[in-house]
Formats: C-alpha cells, sequence, structure tokens
C-alpha cells in the first residue's frame, strides 16, 4: 500500500499580520486542505501536528487538539459511538512531516484510521522570549491530508537514516537566564555542508539497497533549505537539474513545510504527471536523513 | 492468526528525591481549601531536578538501561524508538531541548542504530498515544519490535504553584498532585494466542483542549506551570470514560469482575473511586472492585504519562498481578484524550520479579563486599 496525499493547504500569511500565530497558520492551511479534500471532517481519524516551534511554547495539551478544535474534526462528542479522531504531535525537527506521512499510512493500514490530517506552523515567539539568535526557517502553516492506496501510488520504500555523532553540530533549546526565557539555536557554521554529506551517504544507500537508479525518477523533491543547498545537492549528486524541485527562492529554509510546499508546487503547477515517480529526500538535527519514493 | 502487541519488557526508574504533600501544601503561600491528601490519596512522590541532578531525559535514559535488561533484545534490534514525554527538561535552568528530538539523543546514548526515532506529546496520553502508534506501526506490518520511552520530571510544577497559588480554588493546585518517573516499553508482534493487545482505542474531545494548560510562568518565576480547570476535566473525562470502559466490556468476560485488573489514569483516589462508579453504574455490574481496581498514588503521585507503567510495575513486584493476568487499562488526559485497552499477560511478570530479584542480590552482595 502506498501513503497518497489527498490535499495539500499552505498559508504564507504571516508576514505584515500582527499576532498572527501557530494556530492561525495552520487553521488557514487546514480549511484550505480540507476545502480541496474529498474526505469531509468526519473521516479524519487522526490529527497530527509537526511544529516544534510554536506560540506560547506551551507544553501540554498537544498542539494537535486545538487544531483538530479550530478545525472542527469531530470535537465535540455526545457520546463515545460518535466519529472519532485522535489528535497529538510528533516532534522531530525537520523530519517531523516524513515521519507523520509513515505514520498516517500505518493508522490506516491497521485499520485505526480512514485518513489522516498532517499540520506544520512552525514560528518562534517573541513576544515570551529574549531575542536571542535567529531561527533561520521561514514562518508559514501547511496541511497535508493523506490515505493509503494501492498500485504503487503516494510515498513508498521509507528509509530514515542517522548520524548520530554529528547530533552536536545542530541544537536548539530554550532556557532561563536571570528569570528571562530565551530561545538559542546553535548551528555548526559547516551545518549545509554536513548535511550534504549525509543526505549523498543516504541516497547512496538507498538506491543500492533497492537495486534502482536516480535516472529512474521523474522528479526529485530535495529538503527546502535554501537554494545553493539545493544546487549543490544536485551537482553532488549528478541530477538533472529539470527534475529538482526548488521552491526555497526569497524564502530559505522551510523547515517543516519543506515536503508540503514542495508537493504542493509540483501538484498544482502541473509538473507532476499521473504515472511519474519522485525521490523524496529530507534531512533534520540529529542528524538525521529521510528518503522515500512518490508514485503521482 | 492475527498478529498482536506485547509488552516484551518494562522498565521503570524512580529518582531518588521524596517531597511529601504535607511539605508542598505547607510551602504553599496560599493553603487549598480542601485537604489535598486526604482528597487525593498522595502521601509523597519521587522527585528529580536540581536536588538529584536528574532530569528529563536522565530519568529516560535509566528506565531504558533497566528495560533492556529485562529485556531478551539489545538496542540494535528496535525497529523504532518512540519517546513521549510532556516536558524535555533536560538540564538546570529550566532547559527544554527543541532539536534534536529526545528519542534521536536517546539514539546516540544506546546506539538504536537501527531504530526510526522520533518523539510523541500528547500530554498524559503520551504513552498511550506512542503505545498505539506502534502498534500500528506492528499490524502494518513496518515494525517487527520498538521502544516507547517516557522521562517525567514534573515536580518543578509543584514548585512554582507553591509560589503561585493566589486563593483557595486556585487552577494551580492540581500542580501539587505531580510525581517524576522514569518508563520505558519494548513491544513487539506476536501470533501467540490469547496475549497481548486484544484492542486499543484512543480518541481526543478537542472541544474541551483549552482545560489544562502546561506552560511557562507568567508571574516572573523561572519554569512552567500547570493550570488546571480540574471539576470540569474531571467530569468530562469521568463521563465519557464510564460509558466507554462500559460499551468495551458489557456483555463480554471483562464484566466479570475477578477477570481483570482495571489501571486508571492515576490522579487521585477519589477520581478513581468515582470513575469505578459510574463504569458500575453504565453496565449496571460489579466490573469495578476495591480489589480488582489499582490505586497507586499514595507512594507516587501523579507521574503523567508513566502513570499506567508505574502502576503496572509496582503491581507485578507486589506480587497483585502475575503472568497471565488480564488489564485493562483506561486513558484519560488533557486534550481530552480518553481510551480503552485490553491487555493479557505473557510471563513478563516473572521475568521482571526474576530480574529484580538478581538486582537486590547483586547489591547485597555489592554491600557485603563493600
Amino acid at each position: 500500500m502506498g501513503i497518497r496525499i489527498d490535499s495539500i493547504g499552505i498559508s504564507e500569511s504571516i508576514e505584515g499580520k500582527s499576532g498572527f500565530g501557530t494556530r492561525d497558520m495552520i487553521k488557514e492551511a487546514g480549511e484550505k486542505c480540507l476545502a480541496k479534500s474529498r474526505y469531509t471532517r468526519e473521516d479524519i481519524g487522526v490529527v497530527i501536528n509537526v511544529s516544534v516551534y510554536k506560540d506560547h511554547d506551551f507544553a501540554e495539551p498537544a498542539l494537535a487538539t486545538f487544531v483538530q478544535n479550530d478545525l472542527g474534526i469531530n470535537s465535540h462528542k455526545e457520546n463515545t459511538q460518535d466519529p472519532k479522531t485522535l489528535s497529538f504531535d510528533v516532534l522531530n525537527g525537520a523530519m517531523g512531516f516524513l515521519n507523520a506521512c509513515q505514520l498516517v499510512g500505518a493508522m490506516v493500514d491497521s485499520g485505526k484510521a480512514r485518513a489522516g490530517l498532517v499540520v506544520s506552523g512552525d514560528m518562534v515567539d517573541y513576544d515570551i522570549h529574549e531575542r536571542g539568535s535567529k531561527p533561520g526557517f521561514y514562518m508559514s502553516g501547511t496541511a497535508m491530508i493523506l490515505d493509503s492506496v494501492p498500485d504503487g501510488i503516494g510515498f513508498n520504500s521509507f528509509y530514515f537514516r542517522k548520524f548520530v555523532e554529528l547530533q552536536d553540530k545542530y541544537e536548539s533549546y530554550i532556557f532561563y537566564d536571570n528569570k528571562k526565557l530565551s530561545m538559542i539555536f546553535e548551528k555548526d557554521p559547516s551545518l549545509e555542508r554536513i548535511y550534504l554529506n549525509t543526505v549523498v551517504k543516504s541516497v547512496t544507500e538507498f538506491i543500492t539497497a533497492n537495486g534502482i537508479s536516480l535516472d529512474s525518477f521523474d522528479l526529485v523533491i530535495p529538503p527546502q533549505v535554501s537554494p545553493d543547498f539545493v544546487a549543490s545537492l544536485s551537482d553532488l549528486l549528478g541530477l538533472d537539474t529539470g527534475k529538482v524541485i526548488d521552491v526555497t527562492k526569497e524564502k530559505g529554509d522551510l523547515f517543516n513545510a519543506s515536503l508540503p510546499m514542495a508537493m504542493a508546487h509540483v501538484i498544482d503547477s502541473g509538473r507532476a504527471k499521473p504515472g511519474q515517480k519522485a525521490l523524496v529526500i529530507n534531512v533534520a538535527s540529529g542528524v538525521q536523513v529521510g528518503i522515500a519514493t512518490y508514485g503521482f | 492468526m492475527a498478529t498482536k502487541t506485547v509488552i516484551e519488557s518494562l522498565g521503570v526508574y524512580f529518582p531518588a528525591g521524596r517531597l511529601t504533600t504535607k511539605e508542598l501544601v505547607d510551602g504553599c503561600r496560599v493553603k487549598p481549601a480542601v485537604d489535598i491528601e486526604e482528597l487525593t490519596g498522595i502521601k509523597e512522590r519521587a522527585c528529580a531536578g536540581d536536588e538529584t541532578g536528574e532530569y528529563s531525559i536522565d530519568l529516560a535514559i535509566k528506565a531504558v538501561e533497566k528495560c533492556l535488561e529485562i529485556s531478551r533484545y539489545s538496542a540494535e534490534d528496535m525497529d523504532m524508538v518512540i519517546c513521549a514525554n510532556i516536558c524535555r527538561f533536560n538540564g538546570p535552568h529550566f532547559k527544554v531541548n527543541y532539536e534534536p528530538s529526545t528519542a534521536v539523543q536517546l539514539a546516540k546514548h544506546f546506539n538504536f542504530k537501527n531504530a526510526t526515532t522520533f518523539d510523541v506529546s500528547n500530554a498524559c496520553a503520551g504513552m498511550f498515544t506512542a503505545v498505539n502508534v506502534m502498534d500500528a506501526f506492528i499490524k502494518a506490518g513496518v515494525v517487527k519490535r520498538g521502544m516507547v520511552v517516557s522521562g517525567e520530571y514534573i515536580t518543578h510544577l509543584a514548585i512554582n504553584a507553591q509560589k503561585e497559588i493566589t486563593n483557595s480554588v486556585d487552577p494551580q493546585f492540581a500542580s501539587l498532585t505531580v510525581g517524576d518517573s522514569g518508563t520505558a516499553v519494548i513491544l513487539e508482534a506476536s501470533e501467540r494466542p490469547g496475549l497481548g493487545f486484544h484492542e486499543m482505542e484512543l480518541f481526543t474531545v478537542a472541544e474541551y483542549c483549552d482545560l489544562c494548560i502546561g506552560k511557562p510562568s507568567e508571574k516572573g518565576n523561572e519554569g512552567y506551570v500547570m493550570e488546571t480547570d480540574s471539576s470540569k476535566i474531571h467530569a468530562i473525562a469521568i463521563g465519557l470514560t464510564s460509558e466507554h470502559i462500559g460499551r468495551a466490556v458489557k456483555g463480554t468476560n471483562w464484566e466479570k469482575a475477578s477477570y481483570h485488573h482495571y489501571i486508571m489514569h492515576q490522579t487521585a483516589t477519589r477520581a478513581i473511586t468515582t470513575t469505578m462508579q459510574l463504569i458500575n453504574n453504565w453496565t449496571g455490574s460489579d466490573v469495578c472492585t476495591m480489589e480488582n481496581t489499582v490505586f497507586n498514588v499514595a507512594n507516587r503521585g501523579n507521574t503523567a504519562s508513566t502513570a499506567h507503567f508505574v502502576a503496572l510495575w509496582d503491581h507485578i513486584k507486589n506480587g497483585a498481578i502475575r503472568s497471565g493476568d488480564h488489564i485493562l487499562f483506561g486513558v484519560q488526559a488533557s486534550g481530552i484524550n480518553l481510551g480503552v485497552a485490553k491487555y493479557t499477560l505473557d510471563d513478563l511478570p516473572e521475568r521482571i520479579m526474576a530480574a529484580e530479584g538478581q538486582r537486590q542480590e547483586e547489591n547485597v552482595a555489592q554491600a557485603a563486599y563493600a
């Protein structure tokens, strides 16, 4: 079974909107996503938020429960026989979205859900933090509804690879400094080079293990870190640049929005055609590399 | 034969610090209107933090060590590791790690080199949400074996509550019930008939998502606070739980009081007894009795996402829960998250008792040698 993208919604409205936060971005993206979906709100059996950074920095409950309520997805119960949805957060740096896509597939294949909604809305709340180091990612909201289908459509062949010996190359945390909450991003200056090397190594392992060639893919959707990163990765993997998707321009690192924004671009622009196959690559703190194929 | 998920191993760790309810209440600027110890049944709890030098990830590490000691497997045998604690307070000055995830940090510590790793966050339902997720991956054939772990360092909520409670019905009073612990379970696919999770269903009643919020203090204190509308969240959670469990057991063997143990979320004795009564009212039979229902708060407090597995551990160790026993887990958490899971144990209790016995013998021998 493949894990199919049913619909995607994007919100890029945060710029210039005072008070527009994580929940607002996700709600806007979620409503767009639901409007395009073949599924009704009742059909959504699982809601997963993957935002690592959110306004107000609350630890409990899961942000996904607010999203479920904001979008009116089976949020009211007269009794326990009403349609049900389980909401929770999956937190794993910029790898969360790809983890959650695989997770929705497992929930559907195991009979726990009919379809699932994955959302992201990463932002740093400078109303409560001392302004420390910059996050370096583009703040946006995304939403994707997924289900599980046969016949080679959707995500398949997930491969997650860790390089834990490089874990200290990127760390983010909050702590109290003289009673002030501070957000810290500690990035090794060579982090993009480290990411490139780990991605190349992982992709090589992936295509070798699966007995496939990079030429067999019609599209390559790399981590949307920066235009330079995408160009360098194309060079290192010897890819035809016409196949490589880059939506980072003027935005920079899309973080958890990388996968949904790139997928929305290839689907909405008509770049992806039925029967075509994409190689999806992601990279995150840890250092982690995630790879999957996607059949359109 | 249908694949079921079984708990292959369980490890629980308690930090050395101890904090009594009396100490907590005596330290409050404004005293509660009710006798917290009498209402909750909580006398004391283990606590981590600056005094013991242990934080969330340290509790998780100790639990994983124990879990691997009892298991037949090594870290390299895990296909997936999910970390499910609510807070990631991993160091002094309330350092909260955002990246990398705790599961990835544990992967480095234990060499979970073959495991897909990520964190799940879902308040006190975190561990059961992660168990439900692992069960989905196992049933879907993606994972053969994986670990769910949680290190809950949450007693700092109680310390801030002492400073911030301003009236006798303050929303921070529930913070005085929490306790610290680390818990890890290994779950694996099994074809053995009659064992493992028979049913598991969790869901979120999201219209009540704002009834319990954990967030940074807004009153100038370092650290987080938890604000809870206790009476409302209990009324809704207990009402729906009794119906959910009632429907799951009525007309089955699980309706017989002698058939199972009942482990619900360990918040307070009065909340547990109220839930028992409502389940019995709903089913019209004595599903829950004082004999088959686990009360584990007296020396542990509410240990959040680890509470069910702490209770299972303690009741295996005191001999009340044995190999082959049936357990009905009732999940209740802010969100509001609710759930029911029916489980039949394999020989895990015997293996835990054997491992703990050996550990005690080693400790005695070491002490004698010293």
